[in-house]
């Protein structure tokens, strides 16, 4: 079971340092990334979700840096922490690509305009298996992609990003990605950019990969509707902390955090028919230079007490697979009872 | 591709026919009589009206305007330049004595500026807000701030006077005319010249690579696992150098007239000090051949632009 867990992230603070002012963006962020299992990241935009992402692959921007916790990956059978390799060095270069692999949001522009496809697949590919010739590696982008549905793949291999659509590029990002048949495939809001039927369709090409070749997927977005739809394990992240971590069913029908509940509340439920109340999250996220200083939900919270406001609370285990940062938990549970 | 480039050569015809005529008619709207500069003074106070007279009428300068425009174009239909109106010296003689000096020292100098320009752009952008980057910055400013003269003199104390590393002027010694022989009256003016405009470059290259290193793409690159070498050079770079050999080509007419100065300080015989007597002295033929020259390699080079942005940039179609 525990070998089952790829990635392994613990007590994870990141800060920026824009400005001369501090921003700590991410504050004790703890979850694991498994075998054949996709861990949804849900949150509304700005509470570090694409920061946590980028941190496992050591992509942060200057100016930032790990402050402290560890993210530990489980290679065959060593163990490696990313958080203490160099962060553009030889081994940190190594896992990217070839064992974790990332996708972005918007296809438009994550792939180079002067190159073709083929070509920016190739550079994965010759960058972590050199010893291939020009034809063994054509064959594997040209494979890569027709993994992918995309069509006349020998022909799409030769052409630019400009000729493709907007769910062509993102198949030709996951093909890039899984080029190299990494453990890890992290997708960075993949289908915010696309128009509803597309999304739908590439959620069903990750959902083959975890299912075929079980790779361990980390599926970050906005909407609760995806989680319900795709998600195995949810982390619900609000202002650089998980605010509640399990597994998919005990979150969507146990949410014990008044947060989680907010973003259930501003969905549409399928069955529940036309004449159903949304309700968005009330208030505004607050500035994150000036973060409150207790629990960051405090603010936009029903259930805040004067301890909310003080303290931070800690994760809070409810069961082996399920915690929640929330002093009220019990409470809030009751009332939705 | 090709019938592009043809097509864009064809619709520069009449813009050379408008841009000439206009400068003719510059010319002719200029102050003072051509008379007054051919002849000397004191000459001109003894001769006759007559005698004068003769002299228009052997330049053909009583012809109508539109006349004389059209026998200068005819001629250069086929192939002839006309004659200095000062010593009736063929202006394809003065030009092939005085181009290839100016186009010595001004290919050399946007070599340099080119080079170095891009090169300590893109270090600056790679290393920004660092120690390199902050000193390249303020060195640029200075560099866009000082005058080419003086930058020049500077130079011409130091390196020629002082230091007696370099000859402080000319184009070579007479009878030692080989390349290799002359290289060294080349390199004071051809950097001074490069190296004011390398700032320009810089910044523009800085700023562009800056730019792309921001890109999404550039952070894909580096998930792919590339080193960051290859990201900054392959891609970074590799999408930055379009705009900056854009900037690049629409300076190449700057081969003509942009060593103006540096000529009159080194006295280079190039182009410059033949072009800027002609205009003092409104020698016709010169000026409309060498601004001819201009014209065309205005033209020319953008044409280069459309070609090389089309050939970097797949996004881009000749059309
Ligand atoms: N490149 C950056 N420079 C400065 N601050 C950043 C940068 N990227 C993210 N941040 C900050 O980190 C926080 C979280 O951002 P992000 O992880 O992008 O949110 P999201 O959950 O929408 O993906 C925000 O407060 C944002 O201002
Ligand atoms: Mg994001």
């Amino acid at each position: 079971m525990i070998n089952d867990i790829v990635v392994k992230v613990r007590d994870l603070h990141v800060y920026f340092y824009t400005n001369q002012r501090c921003n700590k963006v991410l504050n004790g962020v703890s979850f694991d990334i498994k075998k054949g299992k996709t861990l949804c990241v849900v949150g509304e935009s700005g509470c570090g979700k694409s920061v946590t992402a980028n941190t496992i692959l050591q992509l942060l921007p200057e100016l930032s840096r790990i402050e402290k916790g560890s993210i530990e990956y489980q290679k065959d059978d060593q163990l490696i922490r990313i958080d203490q390799l160099q962060k553009n060095g030889k081994q940190m270069r190594k896992l990217r690509g070839e064992d974790i692999a990332i996708i972005f949001q918007d296809p438009m522009t994550a792939l180079n305009p002067v190159y073709t496809v083929g070509h920016q697949i190739r550079e994965m590919i010759f960058e972590h298996i050199p010893n291939l010739n020009k034809k063994q590696a054509f064959e594997r982008s040209v494979k890569s992609l027709a993994e992918m549905g995309i069509s006349a793949p020998e022909q799409r291999d030769r052409e630019y990003p400009h000729q493709f659509s907007g769910g062509m590029r993102q198949r030709a990002m996951i093909a890039m990605a899984m080029s190299c048949a990494p453990k890890v495939l992290i997708a960075d809001e993949p289908t915010t950019a696309l128009d509803v039927t597309i999304s739908a369709q590439i959620f069903d090409l990750i959902n083959e990969l975890k299912t075929q070749h079980e790779t361990a997927i980390m599926l970050i977005t906005h909407n609760m509707g995806v989680v319900a739809e795709m998600a195995d394990e949810v982390a619900v992240m609000y202002m650089g902390n998980i605010v509640e971590y399990g597994k998919v069913e005990d979150v969507l029908t146990q949410a014990r955090h008044p947060y989680t509940r907010a973003l259930l509340r501003s969905i549409p439920v399928l069955g529940k028919g036309k004449d159903q109340v949304l309700e968005p999250v009330r208030g505004m996220t607050p500035d994150p230079f000036n973060r409150p200083k207790g629990c960051q939900f405090c603010p936009r919270c029903d259930f805040a007490t004067e301890l909310c406001e003080n303290k931070m609370p800690p994760e809070t285990f409810i069961d082996e697979n399920h915690y929640v940062r929330c002093f009220h938990h019990e409470e809030v549970i009751k009332h939705a009872k | 591709m090709f019938n592009y480039i043809v097509r864009k050569l064809l619709g520069m015809i009449p813009m050379l026919l408008v841009i000439t005529f206009l400068i003719f008619v510059g010319i002719e709207m200029m102050p003072g009589d051509v008379i007054d500069f051919l002849i000397p003074m004191d000459e001109l106070a003894r001769m006759t009206p007559d005698e004068v007279n003769q002299v228009r009428e052997a330049l053909g300068l009583n012809q109508p305007m539109l006349f004389r425009y059209f026998s200068w174009l005819w001629g250069i239909v086929r192939g002839d330049l006309g004659y200095s109106m000062q010593n009736s010296v063929a202006v394809s003689k003065l030009l092939l004595d005085r181009l290839p000096a100016t186009l010595e020292l001004s290919i050399a100098a946007l070599l340099i500026s080119t080079f170095l320009g891009s090169f300590l752009g893109v270090i600056s952008a790679i290393r920004k807000g660092k120690i390199a980057d902050n000193v390249l910055s303020m060195a640029g400013m200075i560099g866009v701030a000082i005058p080419q003269f003086l930058f020049g003199l500077v130079c011409i104390l130091v390196f020629g006077i002082y230091l007696k590393w370099l000859p402080v002027g000319g184009r070579f010694l007479p009878g030692k005319e080989a390349f290799f022989e002359r290289l060294e009256y080349l390199i004071m003016p051809a950097m001074v010249l490069g190296i004011s405009m390398t700032a320009g470059v810089m910044r523009y290259s800085r700023a562009s690579m800056l730019d792309s290193m921001n890109r999404d793409y550039v952070k894909t690159a580096r998930s792919k696992g590339l080193s960051e070498w290859k990201v900054n050079l392959f891609h970074g770079l590799r999408v930055a150098y379009t705009p900056v050999m854009v900037l690049i080509g629409f300076r190449l007419p700057m081969l003509i007239g942009g060593s103006l100065v540096i000529e009159q300080i080194f006295q280079w015989p190039g182009v410059g000090i033949l072009f800027t007597d002609a205009i003092r002295s409104q020698n016709t033929p010169i000026i409309m051949s060498v601004g001819l020259f201009m014209v065309l390699i205005v033209l020319v080079s953008s044409l280069l632009v459309d070609v090389l942005t089309a050939v970097l940039d797949p996004r881009v179609k000749l059309s």
